[in-house]
């Protein structure tokens, strides 16, 4: 999109938008950065075949540091809406789903193995992808803090059964989280499709050629963005996709 | 004195520049999106609009300054474009592009004596 300056000869594009603030990035690597060594740790703790790595030292060690990690894993989405409430808010509402999610994730498939766009329903600033993995994250989150914080402070405590409960929660919630880090990974590091995605974590900004055609409707509002998917769905079948 | 209409999604960039504009006088209106800017235009007419591009959407903005350009009513109306996107810029000698005419584009944040520099000339320009 172009800007005429009126009287003058000049003209600015708009090539950058930002998406993400300093505190998000910052969160996001720190969250990265806490979840590996979490993940790491608690499969050491969690799979039978690892279980000789967590006896002894070495099994003190690795409690030391999924402990040290939880906190900061816990505590920076506390920090982040401390800080910047009105983003988080903001964020919150654009995580919500709408009606174009079942079908952007019904074209994903055909689009991410072949490159074929016409299907995708136009999307926010987030896309469906991105929404379920920031839902999984934060349901996750939930409840590694309900099941880890009693599991942590209330060993000898608890009853056996309702421990046994705990780490079965907190066991599917690992389970889950890391099947979506690692599509995530894959999708933001090695897909080729989707390299703005990490330019926008480095550096807080997108382009404004892929707003427009990943988050049309971030880009072009609701009706334009409609319109446009209209016309390229119409088009596509003219071409016999 | 001139009636401003501020258009921006942001409340403490708004209360920041309505206290920078009143300093001078001016009368302020505030619209925090284009949607409701375009409503609020077209029963008040202000003498002056600063537009913020990114509101409810990205092109919010620039949807409000082609529809004002559009409207016998408000295509006379000086648009000052405040906004954070950054751009490039160079001549505009290939119409490759759909051109969105405003009269001034300032970047966030705003620098006052700037922005009131800008204001008081595009009001003159449109007197």
């Amino acid at each position: 999109m172009t800007v005429q300056i009126k009287g003058r000869p000049e003209a600015i594009t708009i090539q950058w938008i930002p998406k993400y603030t300093l505190l998000e990035r910052f969160g996001h690597w720190m969250h990265t950065a806490s979840f590996v060594p979490l993940a790491i740790t608690g499969m050491v703790l969690y799979f039978p075949f690892l279980q000789p790595l967590a006896q002894g030292a070495a099994g003190e060690f690795f409690r030391l540091v999924h402990r040290v990690a939880a906190v900061i894993f816990g505590a920076l989405p506390i920090i982040y809406f401390i800080f910047q409430p009105r983003r988080l808010i903001m964020n919150i509402r654009e995580f919500l789903p709408s009606k174009e999610d079942i079908g952007w994730l019904k074209a994903a498939p055909a689009y991410y193995l072949f490159g074929r766009h016409e299907a995708m329903p136009p999307q926010g600033r987030f896309n469906a992808g991105e929404k379920l993995n920031g839902l999984i994250m934060i349901v996750a989150w939930v409840v590694f803090g309900l099941t880890g914080l009693p599991m942590w402070f209330g060993k000898g405590i608890i009853p056996p059964e309702i421990f046994r409960w705990l780490v079965l929660f907190h066991d599917l919630a690992m389970i889950a989280s890391v099947c979506m880090f690692l599509v995530h990974l894959y999708l933001a590091v090695a897909h080729p499709l989707m390299w703005a995605a990490l330019v926008s974590m480095r550096f807080g900004v997108t382009s404004a050629d892929y707003a427009a055609e990943h988050h049309a409707k971030w880009y072009y509002g609701p009706k334009r963005a409609m319109e446009i998917y209209e016309a390229r769905k119409r088009e596509a079948a003219q071409k016999g996709h | 004195m001139a009636k401003i209409l501020i258009v921006d999604d942001d409340p403490d960039f708004v209360k920041l520049t309505q206290r920078i504009l009143r300093t001078k006088g001016y009368e302020t209106m505030v619209a925090s999106s284009g949607k409701q800017a375009l409503e609020m235009m077209r029963k008040d007419k202000p003498d002056l609009v600063l537009l913020d591009i990114m509101m409810a959407y990205i092109l919010d903005g620039l949807d409000v300054s082609r529809e004002m350009a559009q409207d016998p009513q408000l295509k006379d109306v000086p648009v000052i474009m405040v906004t954070s996107l950054t751009g490039a810029r160079a001549q505009a000698a290939l119409p490759t592009d759909e051109f969105i005419p405003v009269d001034e584009w300032i970047h966030k944040p705003i620098d006052p004596d700037q922005l009131l520099a800008r204001v008081e000339a595009a009001l003159k320009k449109s007197s």
